[in-house]
């Protein structure tokens, strides 16, 4: 297998995420988000996944539930890090991923899309 | 107060004019988050209560990667974290190395490297040209003589691996 840079895995995450039906529910887009991200850096990564692993190697792993914080500015949405990231979930399914900022909604929006009901996060 | 704000506390108290910000995390046991800020540089500290703390500095990095450097001690992790927005480093993510490039990076000859490992020149020379048909015990105490500790990863299978408890 033939390992492709970080940059176009994660171009290739969002579009496959993109392609994927909206998701109805926070567990439906959780497990599209988990799901997809582990299927891309497995053929494409060249780097085994190691849930165990901490510190960076290379590979790119989706956010846990006990990286779960307080977010206030929307009732029906959840807050998780990764490093360097904030991923919301929305109750609708809706799913954005930002850079992380200190004030949440000031971060550049890396990927959005909106859950079944055609609604964003941010629109909740 | 726990170890994360105790860091918090002690990176304020160092730096005049840091800012330091906790995410608290939702689940009891989830992990803690610090942003600290000074002068524009930017470092993130992930405490996971048994495991340390993972440090990452602002480079620009790719969603879904782990923090550059994982710390056991509060003490090392307010060192690092304070030098780490004082000055003008990155952290960094681990890369692979021989382990002639890593004796070199520490500064060793190959003589000096022999003399900690109370072993011949010639004995260094061959762990560098054939460290695969070392023992690990062998491993352990030429990784202690560089000050660095070793971890052993076992692939299973094409998408599973573990660290092996040495």
């Amino acid at each position: 297998m033939k390992a492709i840079p970080k940059a176009a895995r994660l171009e290739e995450l969002w579009r496959r995420l993109r392609a994927l039906p909206n998701a109805r529910n926070f567990d439906e887009a959780w497990t599209q988000l988990g799901r997809t991200l582990d299927e891309v850096e497995d053929e494409l990564s060249g780097i085994t996944n190691n849930p165990s692993a901490w510190a960076t190697d290379g590979r790119l792993y989706p956010p846990q539930l006990d990286h779960e914080y307080r977010f206030d500015l929307r009732h029906r949405v959840r807050r998780f890090r990764t490093v360097g990231h904030n991923v919301f979930i929305g109750e609708n399914g809706a799913i954005q991923i930002r850079l992380w900022a200190p004030d949440p909604l000031e971060g550049k929006i890396l990927f959005s899309k909106a859950g079944a009901d055609g609604i964003e996060v941010m629109g909740q | 107060m726990n170890q994360i704000e105790a860091i918090k506390r002690a990176v304020e108290r160092s730096l005049i004019g840091a800012t330091a910000s906790i995410d608290k995390p939702i689940k009891p046991g989830g992990a803690w988050m610090l942003d600290a800020a000074f002068r524009k540089r930017v470092v993130n500290v992930e405490w996971r209560r048994h495991r340390g703390f993972g440090i990452s500095s602002g480079r620009p990095r790719g969603f879904g990667e782990g923090p550059d450097e994982v710390l056991k001690g509060a003490r090392a992790a307010v060192k690092r974290v304070v030098e780490l927005l004082a000055g003008s480093a990155e952290t960094a993510a681990p890369e692979e190395v021989t382990l002639k490039e890593l004796r070199a990076r520490r500064r060793l000859s190959q003589s000096d490297f022999a003399r900690r490992l109370h072993v011949s020149q010639a004995a260094v020379s061959e762990l560098e040209n054939n460290l695969s048909r070392s023992k690990v015990s062998t491993l352990l105490r030429v990784m202690r003589a560089l000050g660095a500790k070793l971890e052993v990863h076992a692939v299973v299978s094409e998408s599973r691996a573990f660290r092996l408890k040495l």
